[in-house]
């Protein structure tokens, strides 16, 4: 009898003989490399889960203005103009973007507002 | 077919619908110039956008979006030598020299705009004589047709992936497979794998996975990678113009590229990749004493395969459209945006939704058309852009994929989720593993299991159902012989190298 049980049973039957199979005759490999493992990689990902966290307690244009200034210091961009710049235009090109279309962003927990954000679920 | 000619035309030429071809060709070609960022991160990142749409406005949006990567794609080759998808690789041997060594920029890019439109329009003509003929065929297919030429395509894929990575794309298809069965399984309303949490019980959004294989990890690629030199682009000052000899020498060339194109593209699996170096080795063959040589800036080197990767996207739209079969990625992201509009991608899609049918095969001419319009002009200026530090592009990647995910759920759940999805996706690229079977194999999931489950009913929960028509046996053996063909590729090697 088919049941919700049996394709993934079928799946894992197949993707053990595969394992198995990878296992026996480990096939030849070169990595494309040289990949460097590096700080920046665990800050940028440290930065997205912190966004993540964040974006609907301080709102969309807090939280992406301080995401994006973040994401450019940790990957070494030094000049201050030039970030403020392409943090600005971003956000509020983005930000208005969205309002034209009527996309209502999250405006932070903060701010006591019901658009967006988590109270929009309820 | 005059008919569906006319519906689409019709469709498209709207001057809403005329400016999404525009917007989808040019935001295509940006996205598509970035390096890293090929079709399928490009498409990723639009779909949000388009829900709201009408479903063939949405699908001529994306279409344009696809012609547009393949092209600046192929420009990031050209001038930077960093090919953003594996079928533009090609594209870089000669393409890259002639903008280097020879220090002709502008008639590079200018070859490679001419030769993208005539393989895309050629491969739209083909597309339009063989479509409606094989989805009339497909329409007296059987759910047990069905679940054999899903299995047949997701082995194609690992058949055709490149030596020594067979095995780990059939893994990929396999973790794809699993993971589209999250969620509530539908014919019994039981959750599968959702952890007793709510975010779960509508299962993995397809955009999640394709954002965060693709366009994400594709973005920490980079920061792994960053002690790759980075090459300062030949951007071309004059107007992109070609000589009359130049016209001459590649028209046939373009001609063969794009019939050839065309028919692998229509494989599962094959598509532009292969597509663009069969060509290439062909012309090569082809060529006696050329001048300059291939590989050091010769002009039909970059035309071969120019047309035959616009041709072979052309092609991979045949089985999409006809079986709703996705046969790469890019596809497979096609197929997920169809669904997302409530439509069911089939055979029965020409009768039920002729307009969404026609307007997209319209739109690919109008594609393009505009994208030869659009881009010779504009390309010096465009290819500024190539200029932006990768400290910048990366949060902005990021940035997009983020809000993108965010867009579709307003759910926070889905930022932390795409995270691992990407860090994931990072290792398993790191280790060699391709990530398009994993889409492909997401995609089809759902489609398989319910065509399984269909055809077992018809036949009493008996599985000899693979065996008792003439069509499933044929099948069934191509599916054999495909999957056994890499052994088989190996057994006669030894065998002819004693």
């Amino acid at each position: 009898m088919f049941n919700a049980r049996s394709f993934p049973i079928l799946i894992a039957i197949g993707g053990s003989i595969l394992a198995l199979l990878f296992i026996m005759f480990p096939p030849a490999f070169e990595p494309e490399g040289p990949f460097v493992f590096n700080i920046e990689l665990i800050g940028l990902v440290a930065l997205m889960l912190l966004y993540a966290g964040l974006l609907e307690q301080l709102g969309f244009v807090l939280a992406t203005g301080l995401f994006l200034c973040a994401g450019f210091l940790v990957l070494g961009e030094r000049r201050p103009v030039r970030i403020g710049l392409v943090t600005v235009a971003l956000t509020a090109g983005f930000y208005f973007l969205m309002a034209a279309l009527e996309i209502h962003l999250p405006q932070g927990a903060w701010t006591g507002s019901w658009e967006g954000g988590v109270m929009e679920r309820f | 077919m005059i008919d569906g000619i006319l519906l689409g035309l019709t469709t498209v030429l709207t001057l809403y619908n005329l400016t999404l071809v525009l917007v989808g060709c040019a935001v295509g070609t940006i996205i598509g110039m970035l390096p890293g960022l090929g079709p399928i991160s490009a498409i990723a990142l639009m779909i949000p956008i388009t829900y709201g749409f009408e479903p063939s406005s949405g699908m001529i949006l994306l279409a344009g979006v696809y012609y547009g990567a393949i092209f600046g794609g192929s420009t990031s080759s050209i001038l930077i030598n960093a090919p953003g998808v594996a079928g533009t690789v090609a594209t870089a041997f000669d393409g890259y020299a002639m903008a280097g060594q020879l220090g002709q920029p502008g008639r590079a890019l200018a070859t490679a705009a001419y030769a993208s439109f005539a393989g895309g329009t050629l491969a739209a003509l083909l597309l339009l004589l063989t479509a409606p003929f094989l989805a009339d065929i497909s329409l007296s297919f059987q759910s047990a047709d069905y679940f054999l030429m899903m299995v047949l395509g997701l082995s194609l894929v690992s058949a055709f992936a490149s030596e020594g990575e067979h095995l780990k794309a059939l893994i990929m298809t396999f973790l794809g497979l699993a993971l589209s069965t999250v969620g509530t399984d539908l014919t019994a309303g039981v959750q599968r794998f959702t952890f007793g949490r709510m975010d779960l019980i509508d299962g993995i959004s397809f955009l999640l996975l394709a954002m965060g294989t693709f366009a994400l990890s594709e973005a920490l690629m980079m920061v792994l990678r960053r002690n790759k030199s980075e090459k300062a682009p030949t951007i071309p000052t004059s107007g992109l113009r070609l000589s009359k000899s130049d016209v001459n020498a590649i028209v046939p060339t373009i001609t063969r590229s794009s019939i050839l194109g065309f028919f692998v593209g229509v494989l599962p699996g094959a598509g532009a990749t292969i597509a663009s170096f069969l060509s290439y080795g062909f012309e090569k063959s082809l060529a006696r004493d050329p001048t300059p040589k291939f590989g050091q800036g010769n002009i039909k080197g970059l035309a071969a395969p120019e047309a035959a990767n616009n041709a072979a996207c052309t092609g991979s739209f045949v089985p999409l459209l006809t079986l709703g079969i996705p046969g790469s990625g890019t596809t497979a992201i096609l197929l997920g945006a169809l669904i997302a509009y409530g439509i069911q991608p089939g055979p029965r899609l020409i009768v039920d939704e002729p307009q969404v049918f026609w307007s997209v095969i319209v739109s690919m001419y109008l594609g393009n058309l505009f994208l030869l319009a659009l881009n010779l002009p504009l390309i010096p200026y465009l290819a500024r852009l190539l200029l932006m530090p990768r400290s910048i592009l990366i949060p902005l990647i990021m940035f997009f994929s983020m809000m993108g995910v965010y867009l579709v759920s307003f759910n926070t759940f889905d930022l932390y989720l795409i995270v691992l999805v990407a860090v994931s996706a990072l290792v398993l690229r790191v280790l060699g593993f391709p990530m398009a079977p994993l889409l492909l194999g997401f995609i089809l999931g759902g489609m398989l299991e319910d065509n399984l489950r269909r055809a077992l009913t018809v036949s009493d929960g008996n599985w000899t159902f693979l065996i008792d028509r003439p069509i499933t046996i044929v099948l069934l053996g191509i599916i054999i012989l495909t999957l056994l063909s890499p052994v088989i590729r190996r057994l006669v090697s030894v065998a002819t190298s004693r």
